[in-house]
């Protein structure tokens, strides 16, 4: 099995002290070539089911349909748990349409490719992306997100530093959080307290939960009632508030010292689909420069390439944290369980 | 002297051949009934005895185990579940009955005027779907930034309202489940006979004698019904407790599920076991109200034509009129007031009360998804499309297994009423993959169409459309039939010749609140939809779990729009078919 380094380099940023690469490939190169064009183009459309948020596929969706007019993009969104399942029930049943499957959660991926699902391609920007990120030939991270602290800077006169700051007494209910069992995001950041914050133990949970945090179904929600002043401080998605900030929402990051969780969203194209150069299409566009940069500066995300710059309210220097994927899958069960314990969620 | 068997085998052939008849008559019914219940739900526990996927028949059965049933119920937090939601959902059952009462007795029995007005506020919520009116009021009351504790913040007062409590969950559901209730209440105190009212005023009872005394006992059987209706369906409410009660920290069966659908990887198998416990709780309430009833007569609608004694309110009136004016601030006015804002609104930040008036922040940026998105049109015209067909067909499905129940002899009919109740009890999120896996394998190729989703609205609200028809019904007396019998009328023609124009007043709130629920439904849809049958319901639903509540309030208020619409003409019509009755 794949592993991931604990640690990751300073994805993109370094890079962009270094510079762009010495030989940088044609738009058209990235995206697969006039052919691969021209092939989608008289598919005429690419099936895409997605567990990203609506509104941040819309903006992707968009960018490519202006830059491939005649490739026309529906999606299917759900929620992670939900799309796992209907993608599996359509595939037992012969039914699956979808031509390209996008969730952050790399364990319910592997149990798609395991199933037969995730089919091989290897995009033309394979180099760019470190070989942590992917599984070279068949997924690729095309959607970085990251959970760090947010605060609403009219209510928290004195905001928190980095994340032991978090559980100074002064912030005791005032916090939202996501409980870990709710999903693949808020699972990885709760591994991150345990193995970083609480040096493999679960010291900063205690801690965090002492601070009778309020808890919520999604980080959407949360990026809300940081804007409203329920939770005037939070752990919260990057991409979400983003979109806030720039509507002028009063929100402000904190990219503690000791870290921010990164999770990839994770990008197959399918074996069954009808559209098969448009999937190839859409997972070269959104993988190349110019899908990338749509996500950085129009989304305000992170890329998981080495040669994108980062969005403009992100620090020139962020470190960023990632699970190994082991981790991940097995500790899942036992930990969420001792969460709940710790935290008070669900007796 | 001749003998007399040759004139019993006559009539015992005939009364043979009477209910073989009638057998063969509803058989269609049972087919279909299996089709939208059994069937699925049986797809449902079959997946929760196995390891694998139901779809393939085979494989399931070669893999069973009750490891699922042995992890879930050995959990002490699945019984504070339980716990949690049967108390409040039996809290909001009783408010939405009192309110329902209410609405029924004002419109059907006191000389107030504007009574359409008033029916059209008593069914306001209705248009509101229980996911929207969550939204809005913890926009409204959340103890810290709830807009009404501003009020409260600014004035210097300690006071604050928590809509995070059981109170707010009782507040939630049973405001907005009292159009239930009034629902099923008004056509019974409508069609009440007078004579046993005005032989108790004859008697010198007083007004409130003869309604605690003659009134009251007649509509018990609604009145129960619509609370038990309103409990069963609350219990298997999502957005309600995933909203107000999460947030404190309670947890109710369907946060449970949707706990366990999505972790990693998602358990529908374990939250199929789970609704079983639903399941079980639904039959217990639908057994118990059959128990309390007993055998007693509601019959209130007989050959005679009557009209139904009104009270007259006289020193009461101000206060009636002020308890709805209160209602529809309540039900209505705050939490649209609300979705405007969130609609209107680049963010929702308030320092103080009077910034929520401040036109700098305000956008029509959310309602550029309607223009920016190709599906916003295309899923508004499935949501009718489906809704209507959804409601047309349900309601004749409702119809006839309601009048099998209640009107004929045959045998299993009890088991009927059970089994029409089911639905209600599973999840939507959960009985969404009951019909996936029941459906998708299907013969017809209807998955990934339109009509796969108005099956689904139709087995989904079965257990609504029954309960209504039943009461409705029920208050016919059957020397109506057995009149149209003694002349020489079948099955068939005494249904549409004397049964159905009596019902039909309440044949149409059934297909008004079939239609209703269809375009409101979220859960079961979201398995069933694709590119190309995508439904407003669906749009909402992605777009709040994205927490896009700008987007979300204008796809409602869209909703809403179109629900009030249809619902106003079908009430103009609905009174002038009673009046012409």
């Amino acid at each position: 099995m794949t592993r991931m380094n604990g640690w990751l380099a300073v994805l993109g940023v370094i890079a962009a002290f270094m510079g762009g690469p010495a030989f940088a490939a044609s738009p058209v190169e990235e995206f697969g070539g006039e052919a691969l064009i021209r092939d989608a183009k008289k598919e005429g459309k690419v099936v895409v089911y997605t567990a990203n948020i609506l509104s941040l596929t819309k903006v992707m969706e968009t960018n490519f349909g202006k830059r491939f007019p005649g490739v026309r993009v529906d999606v299917v969104r759900l929620g992670g748990g939900a799309l796992h399942r209907k993608i599996l029930t359509e595939h037992s049943a012969g039914k699956l349409v979808a031509d390209v499957i996008e969730m952050s959660d790399r364990g319910l991926m592997r149990a798609e490719m395991k199933a037969g699902i995730i089919g091989k391609h290897t995009p033309p920007t394979d180099a760019k992306y470190p070989a942590d990120t992917k599984i070279a030939g068949e997924v690729y991270p095309t959607y970085p997100y990251l959970y760090l602290i947010a605060y609403n800077p009219v209510l928290v006169k004195d905001p928190p530093k980095n994340w032991m700051d978090l559980v100074h007494p002064r912030f005791k209910g005032q916090l939202g959080l996501v409980p870990a069992e709710l999903g693949g995001t808020p699972w990885m950041t709760a591994l991150f307290q345990y193995q970083v914050l609480g040096n493999n133990s679960d010291s900063y949970w205690q801690k965090l939960a002492a601070q009778k945090p309020r808890f919520f179904t999604s980080a959407g929600g949360i990026g809300k009632t940081l804007i409203n002043g329920e939770t005037p401080a939070a752990v919260a998605l990057d991409v979400v508030s983003v979109a806030d900030i720039k509507k002028g929402a009063p929100v402000k990051f904190v990219y503690p010292e000791e870290g921010v969780v990164m999770i990839l969203f994770n990008n197959g194209i399918t074996t069954v689909g009808k559209n098969p150069n448009g999937a190839k299409l859409w997972q070269n566009w959104t993988l190349s420069r110019e899908g990338q940069e749509v996500w950085t500066k129009q989304v305000g995300g992170l890329s998981a390439r080495t040669d994108i710059d980062p969005p403009a309210t992100a620090p020139k220097k962020v470190k960023i944290w990632s699970a190994k994927e082991d981790d991940y899958v097995k500790l899942r069960a036992p930990y969420t369980k001792r969460w709940n314990q710790i935290f008070g969620y669900k007796p | 002297m001749e003998s007399a068997i040759p004139q019993q085998a006559g009539v015992t052939s005939h009364r043979t051949r009477r209910r073989l008849f009638a057998l063969a008559a509803v058989a269609p019914i049972f087919l279909l009934l299996f089709f939208f219940i059994p069937y699925p739900i049986g797809i449902l526990l079959l997946g929760s005895l196995s390891t694998v996927e139901p779809t393939r028949l085979g494989q399931a059965f070669s893999h069973l185990t009750f490891g699922n049933y042995i992890e879930m119920y050995g959990t002490a937090s699945l019984y504070k579940a339980t716990y949690n939601s049967l108390v409040g959902c039996a809290g909001g059952a009783v408010l939405a009955m009192l309110i329902g009462l209410f609405f029924a007795w004002v419109v059907a029995r006191t000389d107030i005027r504007r009574k359409g007005l008033i029916e059209i506020i008593a069914i306001m919520p209705l248009f509101v779907s229980p996911l929207i009116a969550s939204m809005a009021w913890a926009t409204l009351a959340s103890d810290r930034a709830g807009i009404l504790n501003l009020i409260f913040k600014d004035l210097g007062l300690d006071f604050r309202l928590n809509i995070y409590s059981f109170t707010g969950i009782w507040f939630v559901l049973g405001v907005y489940y009292a159009p239930y209730t009034y629902m099923f209440l008004t056509p019974a105190l409508r069609r009440m006979d007078p004579v046993l009212e005005e032989a108790s005023a004859i008697s010198g009872a007083n007004a409130w004698e003869t309604v605690r005394r003659v009134t009251f006992p007649l509509i018990i059987h609604p009145i129960l019904s619509a609370a038990l209706l309103v409990f069963v369906i609350t219990l298997g409410l999502f957005a309600v407790p995933a909203t107000i009660a999460v947030p404190a920290n309670i947890h109710f069966l369907t946060t449970y599920l949707f706990n366990l659908v999505t972790g990693n990887p998602p358990a529908y198998e374990k939250a199929a076991s789970v609704s079983v416990l639903l399941i079980a709780l639904t039959l217990v309430g639908v057994f118990l109200q059959r128990q309390v009833v007993g055998r007693r007569s509601f019959i209130t609608v007989t050959g005679k034509a009557s009209q139904p004694r009104m009270f007259r309110l006289r020193r009461w009136k101000p206060a009636v009129v002020a308890l709805i004016a209160i209602y529809l601030v309540v039900t209505v006015v705050l939490p649209y007031f609300a979705l405007l804002l969130l609609s209107l609104r680049s963010f929702m930040f308030f320092p103080s009360f009077w910034s929520v008036f401040d036109f700098n922040v305000l956008t029509l940026q959310h309602f550029r998804f309607l223009w920016t998105h190709e599906q916003a049109f295309a899923s508004i015209w499935n949501s009718l499309q489906m809704g209507a067909l959804a409601a047309i067909v349900g309601s004749i499905l409702c119809f006839l297994t309601a009048y099998c129940v209640h009107r004929t002899d045959l045998p299993g009919r009890k088991s009927l009423d059970y089994l029409s109740m089911i639905p209600i009890a599973v999840p939507g999120l959960v009985i969404g993959v009951a019909y996936l896996w029941a459906w998708i394998s299907f013969p017809v190729p209807i998955y990934g169409t339109i009509w796969i989703l108005a099956l689904a609205y139709v087995a989904r609200f079965i257990p609504d459309g029954v309960r209504a028809a039943g009461v409705n019904l029920l208050q016919i007396h059957k020397e109506l039939e057995e009149s149209s019998r003694i002349h020489g009328g079948g099955f068939w023609q005494t249904l549409r010749r004397v049964i159905i124009p009596l019902a039909r007043p309440g044949i149409l709130s059934s297909v008004i609140l079939l239609f209703i629920l269809a375009v409101r439904e979220l859960g079961s849809s979201i398995f069933l939809y694709t590119t190309d049958s995508i439904v407003l319901s669906v749009q909402i639903y992605n777009q709040w779990e994205s927490a896009e509540y700008g987007a979300t309030a204008v796809l409602s208020l869209i909703q809403t729009v179109i629900l009030v619409v249809v619902v106003i003409a079908a009430r103009r019509y609905v009174m002038r078919s009673e009046a012409a009755a």
